[in-house]
């Protein structure tokens, strides 16, 4: 098991993780374990050298404030918490268009988690993985 | 020129900066090389791709504090 650190949230805030698209672009991401699947603001993947048309599809996500259309993009490599995925299969969205303003920019959701046994221990601000 | 976070969020206060090789502490960022700044995020991300390619890390960050709030999060694909 390998151990990684985070600042621990206060009452308002959320677990708050560095992730990092190919090997250079280094964004927050929130963990979220009620996310079926990672998603990311398109702005910062456009920052990432991704162009905006070049989505291989799109589907319709459930989300807090309704359904929603996200497109699809494969990431050529993607790492977080020392797991590197690469062709990843990430969706995207305009988080500024649905009124996100917040300081990460994406969701860590359980398809970049379903194959590493993971233990999240919010009182230490650790997460302890396989 | 590298400067410390404290350093650009006087500058620069309540905006996006975009960060050179940045410096971090897991998830805080200690200093960076300021590349780009805007209070639109938007902004930062198209206009600033361009300033980005000679350097190994880049990084983007909110110099304010944001409001604090409770957040619910769930997305499922359907």
């Amino acid at each position: 098991m390998r151990t990684y650190l985070f600042d621990i949230p206060d009452e308002e805030e959320v677990v708050i993780l560095d992730a990092l698209i190919g090997n250079k672009y280094e964004y927050l991401l929130a963990l979220d374990t009620a996310a079926t699947h990672t998603t990311i603001d398109s702005n910062a993947l456009y920052l990432a050298g991704y162009e905006l048309k070049n989505a291989i599809g799109e589907t319709e996500i459930e989300t807090s404030n309704g359904i929603i259309i996200v497109e699809i993009y494969k990431l050529e490599r993607f790492e977080c918490l020392g797991i590197v995925k690469t062709h990843f299969d990430i969706q995207v969205y305009d988080f500024l268009a649905h009124g996100i303003t917040s300081n990460y920019h994406g969701i860590l959701g359980l398809d970049f988690l379903r194959h590493h046994p993971f233990c999240l221990d919010i009182s230490k601000g650790e997460i302890r993985i396989q | 020129m590298y400067q410390s976070f404290e350093k650009i969020k006087q500058q620069y206060p309540n905006e996006w900066v975009l960060l050179g090789n940045p410096e971090k502490q897991n998830t805080a960022i200690i200093g960076g090389i300021v590349l780009y700044h805007s209070k639109d995020k938007k902004e930062v991300c198209y206009i600033g791709r361009d300033k980005t390619k000679d350097f190994a890390k880049i990084t983007l960050a909110f110099t304010g504090e944001l409001k604090s709030m409770r957040r619910v999060g769930i997305m499922k694909r359907l």
